[in-house]
């Protein structure tokens, strides 16, 4: 009779084990984070686009200085004893082009940096997206600093692995 | 013995596959396998609200100055028209037109590793508002890369940002076409 009692108790012990397994299974929620600043500064894109922009305000930045040399010989000329109305004029007009394409190459400069930066957070959001999907993350969080994440443990950290996939899709 | 033998057939079927057709009868020939999408000629890039498809012509070798075209077609996603993009007045969509006629040679070019190759001549093919897409060519000296090249277009015009679409090493090779 106390065996059957035994063996009836450890069968139900089993199964309500069993089954405690099983609901901790199913909550268990696959979560992981990256260091965002940190993927941000290193991805492949902005290294790429910041060369780029590099390239074109160099480019623009001799283009003004070409121009800024001639001005200077032009003043040189306009204020000296055998200046003209024509050559005075020509100044005039050379410094308004200068300062028309200063202004200008400013503000495009301007308008590409935001149109880049854009496009680099646009390409970590999209990927950070499927990277989740194809690794089967339940949530994925990006740590900025900024109070959204305030820890996760190292175990979590996936910057590395994320990164790489960045830069490799 | 076999097996080397199965091993040497297999290597050389795949490498006859993987290689790049460069010989053609005549101009229509060369078309349509340009024209083939799974020969790689022909690729695209999305970025903000825009798609561009880009198509490699590559350089006939009979030419006195060989050169590459490419072929660029830019459409908005929504399918709207490209140059009223952000609702602007049509005073602006003409300045926009004045830009691709004469400026965006500036910012085109083939990333070939750390080389840049510009372009040298473009051309912009005004479509009347007959189509929301426009069309643009422009045409590269030839040139031999050792790896795989970026075709890069810059927009300053939308602000999307840079399209960059790769291109394949091999079909930078010169085609031979026979007439």
């Amino acid at each position: 009779m106390l065996k059957k009692i035994i063996i009836a108790s450890a069968g139900i012990l089993l199964i309500a084990n069993t089954l405690v397994i099983v609901m901790l299974y199913s909550n268990d929620k696959k979560t992981g984070f990256i260091d965002y600043n940190t993927v941000y500064n290193n991805c492949k894109l902005k290294l790429s686009l910041e060369k780029d922009l590099e390239r074109l305000t160099t480019k623009r930045k001799s283009e003004l200085d070409s121009l800024q040399l001639q001005l200077s010989f032009l003043s040189q000329e306009v204020s000296g004893p055998n200046s003209s109305s024509t050559k005075l004029s020509e100044f005039e007009n050379q410094k308004n082009r200068f300062l028309g394409l200063q202004q200008q190459y400013e503000q495009e400069n301007m308008r590409l940096k935001e149109a880049y930066f854009t496009q680099i957070r646009k390409e970590i959001n999209d990927k950070s997206q499927a990277f989740a999907a194809a690794k089967g993350y339940d949530y994925f969080f990006a740590a900025v600093g900024d109070g959204a994440l305030m820890y996760g443990a190292e175990t979590e950290d996936v910057t590395k692995e994320f990164q790489e996939y960045l830069d490799k899709n | 013995m076999k097996t080397i033998l199965i091993g040497f057939i297999a290597l050389s079927l795949l490498f006859s596959c993987s290689e790049n057709k460069t010989s053609f009868a005549n101009e229509e020939e060369l078309k349509a396998y340009v024209n083939d999408p799974d020969n790689g000629f022909i690729a695209s890039d999305e970025n903000g609200d825009f798609i561009m498809e880009a198509k490699l012509i590559p350089s006939i070798k009979e030419d006195k100055e060989p050169q590459l075209t490419v072929q660029v077609r830019l459409s908005r996603k929504d399918g709207g028209s490209v140059l009223d993009f952000g609702g602007v007045p049509k005073n602006e969509a003409l300045e926009r037109e004045g830009y691709l006629s004469f400026e965006v040679l500036n910012d085109v070019y083939f990333e070939d590793g750390d080389q840049l190759q510009p372009a040298i001549f473009h051309h912009y093919e005004r479509n009347y508002g007959l189509k929301p897409s426009i069309d643009l060519f422009f045409r590269f000296n030839h040139f031999s890369p050792k790896d795989d090249v970026m075709f890069v277009y810059r927009d300053q015009l939308f602000n999307q940002g840079m399209f960059r679409i790769p291109f394949n090493k091999a079909l930078f090779t010169s085609c031979h076409v026979q007439d």
